[in-house]
């Protein structure tokens, strides 16, 4: 009887098995035509992209961002109907980009593993930090090149063929044309140059408005990107430290090289900035990562409450990505501009 | 038998004396442990990134017990005063205790490799740490610290029971300890490689290594209260410590409750130690250590043993710790990594000293 | 009054270890603790001392339940030496018969004249007295035995319970300990395994086998051929040898 009963349960499982196996193959969808592009890429185009050689055969069609930063600028390009997943996020979506995003899959809120990334069947992988192309990152360049997938790394993270983040350390001060170089680049790629153009444009105008008039004749300044055991500042040579030449401050740690070293309070107490700069971070997992708390440590810290800038309470806000070489960078120098307006006559 | 009497007496005569002369020996090495420890503070607090001269930190001492009015700058003042003193008594506090604990958990288990962070609370308090600061549990109205503290306690509690469900004893104490802080470690990896940016782990990093940096005055009213305490509590088990010596059985047999007094003293530890982590991080090698320097130093009765640690972690910490403020100045070095850094040749050297007399 | 044994039992998971062990050492005598391995001699010794609760009978200190009395009084009273006590501490003979005061003192308080006195005689009643300074680990077996009664003595206890101190000792040194142990004037109980030396030092015997008594009383009336035979399995002769005053045993192959 048992053995009556277990064979035909072995035949039945083998008959769905069996069954299951005779569906039809699933369809390789063919190559979906095009995006039409304006048609101002010569393909393939070559480009060299932080030491890296990269091809492009033909515009991507899909393509995953792996930081935010590089995710805002294909939005903001046009291009949401070609982007297939993002990742890192640091803060909410820009506004004026939130309708675009939407449709947009995300792959992870922090970093995404190189299973997920290629399961979003990917043919072009673009990333703002270097730290998601080395091992124990995303995966390195050459992982992607091996299934056919071109990379591409924010020029503002590159530093003589080096990523910044992914290790190195800047030997030449970071520029706005960088950015804008990154912009044109993936205008160049995706076949929309004009409208790589006219963002560029857009920005470069808004800049210029942002730092008209602006001109804070040497005060001196410290970026407190967050922590407040072991503050993080902006050091000498990146974003933070473009942010002040743009307009005249004078970063208090532009001596350091790395570009958001840890220092101590007593260090930053004692160099005495005139203005401070605080990240107002979207996160908010760390104690002080917000705007309020930031204030409320700085104004109630028997140490800190002691320095010129707090007690005269000359703080300008910024996001978090406003303090990286992103897009909002502008708007970081609008808000820089909207407090100079107010607070000229006190420095 | 009458001139062994006779000799006996004569010696006896001369017992007060000389047990008056011990003691009077005994005080005058703690009193100069205090001023030894005094000194180093004021040397400590004139090192650092700030740029402050001897006289200015001189000035603003004096200012501040009352002795003169020299007008100083209100941020060197702040930097002196606020910073640095604090954070140098908070150091010394942490040696104090974390030496002392060391001591109690290497008499008490009977292992010279034992050290606070034995009882998992280490790992127990990193979990909490992170759970509050990358996960973000608890909402804003329980700090990191706050967060360490009960994640050190729950640690300790799963070990407390751990042993009793297995029988209870001080070797099953050590296995629970070894097994909680595997558990706790563990998570503290997960929620960081799960949930944690490269940002979170920077600042989470400095803080499961050791870090002095951010201490204020009320937390060195804390760790003083909870360290002087503690301190007193041992001396009163000063001799149930020494008749662990030979184990449980001769320590009960010399008229000590062991399973109070073990619980008391493992509780004590854990509250110090908790304490102590949840403000400083997790600062190693000082438990583990310190008491074997103290020991070559004034041997193993704990009537000595207790307040030499004590001493010495206070001044050995006070080092380090300005040390790691201005080894890589003005980017700062988590007292932790100065600990280890010093202690492991120490260590090094204390363990070729057994080895060779073996 | 000493300590007394009534019908004590001891069950150590589910193990009846002790059975009805009734135990009234003279003071002064010196009682010997014979039986094969797993008889229940050290536990019957534990149990004496109040290490462990009996789970029948009684244990008596002066006529007062030993559960009863407090934990200092018991070891102001009565002293243990174990076989194995051993330590990594680098600790020297006299803070080793220094911890003997412990019951003694109390809080923190450090040595007192009386103190000194009872390790300063408790060294030289064990032949340490020179000795004091040295520690632990340079100790031979004999010594470390002799530092551990040391320590017991400084109890000034009026008992003194012993598991096979002799054990781990040459013969030269196992004879010197039994004259030491002999000539105290407290009341010694000592578990021990050689028959001879029993018979030689012991005032009385009494015989375990499996946690029960099977004998007890003078050596010359208890160590029998046929004791030996029924309680180690081994085929003995004995002589009572009236020069000396006790049995000899002689083993046969």
């Amino acid at each position: 009887m048992h053995q009556r009963a277990a064979i035909s349960l072995v035949l039945a499982a083998a008959l769905a098995v069996g069954l299951s196996a005779c569906g039809a193959s699933e369809a390789v969808e063919p190559e979906s035509t095009a995006a039409a592009g304006q048609g101002a890429t010569d393909y393939p185009l070559t480009l060299d992209n932080c030491g890296t050689e990269v091809t492009i055969d033909a515009a991507p069609q899909r393509v995953v961002s792996l930081d935010q930063n590089s995710t805002e600028i294909l939005l903001s390009l046009g291009l949401e109907d070609r982007m297939v997943g993002t990742a890192s996020w640091t803060d909410p979506v820009l506004d004026s980009l939130a309708d675009a995003n939407a449709d947009v899959p995300r792959l992870a809120d922090n970093a995404p593993t190189y299973e997920v990334v290629l399961g979003a069947d990917p043919d072009f992988v673009t990333a703002s930090f270097g730290r998601h192309f080395n091992e124990g990152g995303v995966a390195p360049r050459e992982r992607f090149a091996e299934t056919g997938v071109a990379s591409y790394l924010s020029p503002t993270d590159c530093d003589n063929g080096t990523s910044i983040n992914g290790g190195g350390t800047r030997t030449t001060p970071l520029t706005i044309d960088a950015l804008y170089q990154e912009i044109t680049e993936m205008g160049e790629v995706f076949d929309v140059s004009d409208r790589a153009a006219a963002l560029v444009a857009d920005l470069k105008a808004r800049a210029a408005k942002a730092t008209e008039g602006v001109d804070f004749d040497g005060t001196t300044v410290a970026f407190w990107f967050a922590d407040t055991k072991t503050p993080y500042v902006g050091g000498g040579l990146g974003s933070a430290a473009l942010l002040a030449s743009t307009t005249g401050l004078d970063n208090v740690f532009g001596e350091l090289e790395d570009d958001w070293p840890a220092t101590t309070w007593e260090d930053l107490v004692d160099r005495d900035p005139q203005v401070l700069v605080l990240g107002d971070l979207q996160r908010d997992r760390f104690p002080g990562d917000r705007l309020d708390d930031k204030v409320a440590f700085l104004e109630s810290d028997p140490l800190t409450k002691t320095m010129d800038a707090v007690r005269n309470q000359r703080y300008i806000a910024l996001h978090g990505a406003e303090l990286n070489p992103s897009i909002r960078f502008v708007d970081g120098l609008e808000k820089i501009k909207a407090w100079w307006v107010e607070h000229e006559d006190e420095l | 038998m009458t001139s062994g009497d006779t000799v006996m007496n004569s010696d006896t005569a001369r017992r007060p004396a000389s047990r008056a002369r011990r003691a009077t020996i005994t005080g005058l090495l703690v009193l100069a442990g205090v001023i030894l420890l005094l000194v180093s503070v004021g040397m400590a607090i004139t090192l650092g990134p700030a740029d402050i001269l001897l006289v200015n930190v001189r000035d603003i001492v004096a200012n501040h017990l009352g002795v003169t009015d020299i007008p100083v700058k209100l941020s060197k003042d702040a930097i002196v005063w606020e910073e640095r003193l604090p954070r140098a008594f908070v150091a010394a506090a942490c040696g104090a205790g974390l030496g002392l604990c060391g001591v109690i958990m290497q008499s008490l288990l009977r292992n010279p490799l034992a050290d606070p962070f034995i009882l998992g609370i280490s790992s127990g308090a990193s979990t909490g740490a992170v759970a509050i600061g990358i996960l973000g549990l608890g909402g804003a109205s329980i700090g990191l610290s706050g967060g360490a503290f009960i994640g050190a306690l729950v640690a300790f509690g799963l070990v407390l029971l751990l042993s009793r469900l297995s029988g209870g004893g001080t070797d099953r104490v050590v296995l629970a300890g070894v097994a909680s802080t595997q558990l706790f470690s563990a998570l503290t990896s997960l929620i960081i490689f799960a949930f944690a940016d490269s940002d979170e782990t920077r600042g989470v990093m400095f803080w499961l290594l050791g870090s002095l940096e951010g201490v204020r005055w009320d937390d060195v009213a804390l760790c003083a209260i909870v360290v002087v305490a503690g301190s007193i509590l041992c001396l009163r088990y000063a001799h149930a410590l020494d008749a662990f010596a030979f184990g449980e059985d001769v320590a009960a047999s010399l008229g000590i409750h062991v399973a109070r007094t073990r619980a008391i003293l493992l509780i004590a530890t854990a509250l110090i130690t908790a304490t102590l982590v949840s403000v400083a991080g997790a600062i190693g090698f000082v438990g583990l250590v310190l008491p074997h320097a103290a020991r070559l130093l004034v041997g193993p009765r704990h009537g000595r043993l207790i307040p030499a640690t004590a001493i010495i972690g206070a001044i050995f910490m006070v080092w380090v710790d300005a040390g790691s403020r201005v080894a890589f100045s003005p980017t700062p070095l988590p007292v932790g990594v100065g600990t280890a850094l010093v202690g492991v040749p120490v260590f090094i050297a204390l363990l070729a000293r057994r080895r060779k007399r073996a | 009054m000493t300590l007394h044994a009534e019908h004590v039992s001891w069950n150590r998971g589910g193990a009846l270890v002790v059975d009805g062990v009734t135990l009234r050492p003279e003071p002064g005598q010196t009682v010997g603790l014979l039986g094969p391995n797993g008889s229940g001699k050290s536990s019957l010794l534990r149990v004496l001392h109040g290490l462990v609760k009996p789970t029948a009978g009684l244990v008596t200190l002066d006529g007062v339940d030993l559960a009863s009395v407090g934990r200092r009084r018991i070891a102001r009273s009565v002293a243990s030496v174990t076989q194995h006590a051993d330590t990594d501490v680098d600790i020297t003979v006299r803070d080793i018969v220094r911890l003997g005061r412990i019951p003694h003192r109390s809080g923190l308080s450090g040595n007192t004249a009386a103190d000194e006195t009872a390790v300063d005689r408790a060294l030289a009643h064990v032949g340490l007295a020179d000795q004091a300074g040295r520690l632990w680990h340079t100790l031979s077996g004999g010594e470390r035995q002799r530092a551990q009664i040391a320590r017991a003595l400084a109890q000034e206890p009026r008992e003194l319970l012993l598991d096979e101190p002799t054990n781990h000792l040459d013969i030269r040194h196992q004879l010197e300990l039994l004259d030491l142990v002999c000539a105290l004037p407290v009341t010694t109980v000592i578990a021990i395994h050689d028959l001879n030396l029993a018979a030689m030092y012991c005032d009385t015997v009494v015989v375990l086998r499996a946690g029960r008594v099977v004998a007890a009383g003078a050596p010359g009336e208890v160590l029998t051929a046929a004791l030996i035979a029924d309680v180690y399995g081994v085929v003995a002769e004995v002589t009572l040898d009236s020069r000396r005053g006790h049995p000899v045993i002689t083993f046969t192959r």
